[in-house]
């Protein structure tokens, strides 16, 4: 299916749906899985979609909206797959300028060729654990042995700096970077270094496993974590601006110019997104979500893109339901990526857990325009150089560029 | 083992039926001032009647452990690790201690009554007694009786000076431990059913919820007496849990009860979210309720004015009351405002998360002076600033704890004269803030 073609169908489609807006209405589109749930009940209409090219940290941007341009168009093929030693992990890889950067979750880091696919170089932190994914300054961040942030060199991988924070074996979630500031969360605190050389500029800690990545926007950090508390931090020191108690531990946080999204899981298992006022902290919108996990969150325009057991879309300035599909999957690092006419996501195989691929949904509707890749792919997708990059085990454990046909 | 132990007799012993509201007239009046405070520095678990754990005049001289007591080496049996009660202070300090409740040993538990717990061996024990298949809960003093929990269904009455034992009253399975107040004993038990006894151990009324019908109570529906009642002037709150598990149980209702003769006046129904449920306390008539995944406080006609979530992944403990604060454990020490549960401090807890679940800070607080103890750890109760102690976060230490056994016990300490005294279930009975020792 060319470029045009997809395009062509998207305006059809919107033809169409503009008669039925305002009801629910069960669809099953040319690319659906036969009994998946899939639902529409306004479409969305997002305007120019601004976002990085490549996506340097997780989430695309240091605000964590998912929002992308210079999207591949589908239907989408492998280019080439990485193949990663061990067998602990893969997490999504950052891009940036020419290089594809990842960990295999036990003591590597990776820098490959976006092009090619060979590998440029590769870094052996010791017998360190290298738990998380790096993100992109000047160096390549990297979170090695549960203890330290580690620079590394971006174009030969020796290490510049090493960023201690005393914790011990304590952190989850990979590093941020923004400002000139790298802000990464413990199991206990959140730390602020400096990103030229490491040195700590300062620490907040809440005590309670704010373990989830901040979201940065306009010199400022939202800081969500189990103690259910949503922290507006000052980035250049830490200092705390608000805070709100939201009743939800949070596994995803995102910030647009005037809002602070908020996806979480109660103690009673419900899924609630929040938004709140990102001046004042006060609160905007508690929609509550079936199933029992906040997967990923991506914002964009207005839209919250929402990834539970299923895929769904709330207009945020009114909290209108706009569509869910129930096709939606991933795994433990799923990321949600939002352009002017689709989503990427991972989405589930047909009824297996073992058949995971990047699918890409009509963003007004939802509808499943396809499924690509080989082997399982569920951590992802990250965006950069004209393609996308989705890990799991596309034949090895590894990741695989996605580009179109 | 206290529900396995109770669901393994109901299962032999086929259907048992209980229901509503039973009042005996035989029983002697209730005391008509209301509740008294009791006998002693600290007659029961939380301290008085409604468990505010606040003793704001006494002053501790130091921050540290300044003596400790093993009652395992008292103890006859071959458990090793200790489950123990809190502890309360009268002439003695008394706690209770046997097997585990997820431990098998078919073995009694035993009434401690600690003279000194300076003096090393027996030197330091005024006497012991039995308690027949383990202890059920904490003691409480009345009179000159120490009344004790037995994991056979029955109160016991001890004389507290000599430990003769006095009274016995059949309760029901898995008694909790004891409230004492207004001339009457309030106890739960585990077919969810509050009882009230006079001092002289007769049954004056029995407040259920027509439990044990059939088979029913076997699978998870059992409901089951959690922590002790908390008691006002004219009522008794109580927490009954459901599920097949107190570790995890799936439903709570706190239940207002009339003091004099049980009726309910009304129920507040919570989900725990899958944690344990503890002993209320209660306030200028404010129930607070310590629900599992949130402390929930609630108004004397039974609506919630604020509920606190504390994003823990266990239980938060009973909070202190005092001056308008709550005082609570939930892996971090807490402050928070009894107006509308604002956050006024916390203590960071610095127990490294690999063992989140295994020694986090559960204990309930209590208020001593200008301070706050938690566990075996003093913080200044203005700031919440470490004062000394052990709050169980070493990070050097694997468990979190330095001390023997499985940490402080959930219930809290007791506050005697000019110190404090902590029960570990390791059982190892400690004091804290004593004038130092040589």
């Amino acid at each position: 299916m060319s470029e045009d073609h997809t395009e062509g169908s998207v305006v059809g489609r919107r033809r169409f749906l503009a008669g039925v807006v305002g009801a629910s209405v069960a669809l099953a589109g040319c690319g659906d899985v036969a009994g998946v749930d899939h639902e529409v009940e306004t479409e969305v209409d997002l305007g120019a979609v601004e976002g990085p090219a490549e996506w340097r940290t997780r989430g695309g941007d240091p605000a964590n909206t998912g929002a992308a341009t210079e999207v591949p168009a589908e239907p989408l093929e492998v280019a080439w797959t990485a193949n990663l030693e061990g067998h602990t992990g893969s997490p999504t890889p950052v891009v940036g300028d020419g290089l594809v950067f990842t960990t295999n979750h036990s003591g590597t880091v990776y820098a490959f060729d976006a092009d090619s696919g060979e590998v440029v170089w590769t870094a052996t932190l010791g017998d360190e654990r290298v738990r998380l994914p790096a993100a992109l300054g000047e160096a390549v961040l990297v979170t090695a042995g549960g203890e330290d942030v580690v620079g590394l060199d971006r174009e030969t991988g020796k290490r510049r700096f090493v960023a201690a924070h005393g914790e011990g074996r304590n952190l989850s979630v990979g590093p941020r970077i923004a400002d000139g500031v790298v802000i990464f969360p413990t199991r206990r605190s959140v730390h602020g270094f400096d990103a030229a050389d490491g040195d700590r500029l300062w620490t907040v800690e809440p005590g309670l496993s704010p373990d989830v990545e901040p979201a940065i926007r306009d010199g400022v950090a939202y800081v969500g974590g189990d103690d259910t508390v949503l922290r507006a931090l000052a980035l250049e020191d830490g200092r705390e601006l608000w805070r709100t108690d939201t009743d939800v531990r949070h596994d995803q946080v995102a910030a647009t110019p005037d809002r602070v999204l908020v996806l979480g899981v109660s103690p009673w298992d419900e899924v609630h997104l929040l938004a709140f006022d990102r001046e004042d902290g006060s609160r905007l919108l508690d929609r509550t979500f079936e199933g029992g996990r906040a997967r990923a969150l991506a914002v964009v325009d207005g839209y919250a893109f929402v990834g539970t057991d299923r895929l769904s879309v709330v207009r945020l300035s009114d909290d209108t339901r706009c569509w869910h599909n129930g096709a939606f999957g991933g795994g433990y690092h799923s990321g949600i990526v939002v352009d002017d006419e689709r989503v990427y996501a991972p989405v589930g195989g047909d009824g297996s857990r073992f058949d995971d691929r990047i699918g890409a949904f009509d963003v007004a509707d939802g509808e499943l325009l396809g499924r690509f890749g080989g082997g399982r792919l569920y951590n992802g997708p990250a965006v950069g150089d004209d393609a996308l990059y989705a890990a799991g085990v596309p034949d090895e454990l590894g990741f695989a560029k996605l580009v179109p046909e | 083992m206290r529900r396995r132990r109770f669901l393994a007799s109901v299962g032999a012993a086929g259907t048992a039926t209980l229901a509503g509201c039973t009042a005996d007239g035989d029983c002697p009046p209730a005391d008509a001032d209301g509740v008294d405070p009791g006998t002693g520095p600290w007659p029961q678990v939380g301290g008085t009647p409604d468990n505010v754990g606040m003793a704001s005049n006494v002053t501790l001289a130091s921050t540290g452990v300044t003596a400790e007591f093993a009652l395992h080496e008292h103890y006859p049996g071959d458990t090793l690790v200790l489950s123990t009660s809190g502890p309360v202070v009268g002439e003695h300090v008394y706690v209770a201690a046997g097997p585990r409740e997820d431990d098998d040993a078919d073995e009694d538990g035993v009434l401690f009554a600690v003279s000194d717990p300076h003096e090393d061996g027996a030197d330091g024990l005024a006497w012991t007694a039995t308690l027949p298949d383990g202890v059920a809960g904490g003691p409480a003093l009345l009179g000159d009786l120490v009344l004790a929990s037995a994991a056979d269904g029955t109160v016991r009455a001890f004389d507290a000076t000599d430990g003769d034992e006095r009274w016995r009253a059949d309760i029901g399975p898995s008694p909790t431990a004891l409230s004492v107040g207004g001339g009457r004993i309030y106890v739960g038990d585990g077919r969810g059913v509050v009882t009230a006894l006079s001092v002289d151990g007769e049954a004056c009324w029995s407040a259920g919820s027509g439990v044990l019908d059939g088979l029913r109570g076997l699978v998870s529906d059992t409901p089951w007496i959690a922590g002790r009642p908390a008691l006002t002037d004219d009522r008794v709150y109580s927490v009954r849990a459901t599920g097949d598990s107190e570790y995890r149980p799936e439903a709570g209702v706190l239940l207002a009860l009339d003091r004099t003769d049980g009726e309910t006046i009304w129920e507040y129904e919570f989900d725990p979210g899958g944690q344990p449920v503890r002993t209320p306390s209660v306030a200028v008539g404010t129930v607070y309720l310590p629900g599992g995944a949130a402390l929930h406080a609630v108004d004397r006609e039974g609506t919630r004015r604020w509920r606190w979530v504390h994003g823990h992944r266990g239980a938060v403990s009973t909070p202190a009351i005092a001056d308008g604060v709550l005082y609570a454990s939930a892996r971090n020490l807490y402050a928070l405002d009894a107006e509308d549960g604002a956050e006024r401090w916390r203590l960071v807890s610095r127990h490294h998360p690999s063992n989140i679940r295994t020694a986090s800070l559960e204990s309930a607080p209590v208020v001593v002076g200008d301070r706050v103890v938690a566990a075996l750890g003093v913080a200044d109760r203005e700031t919440g600033d470490r004062l000394g102690g052990d709050f169980g976060d070493d990070p050097e230490s694997r468990r979190g704890w330095n001390v023997p056994g499985y940490g402080p016990t959930e219930t809290g300490p007791a506050v005697g004269e000019d110190r404090v005294y902590v029960a570990t279930d390791g059982g190892v009975l400690y004091e804290i803030g004593g004038p130092d020792h040589e």
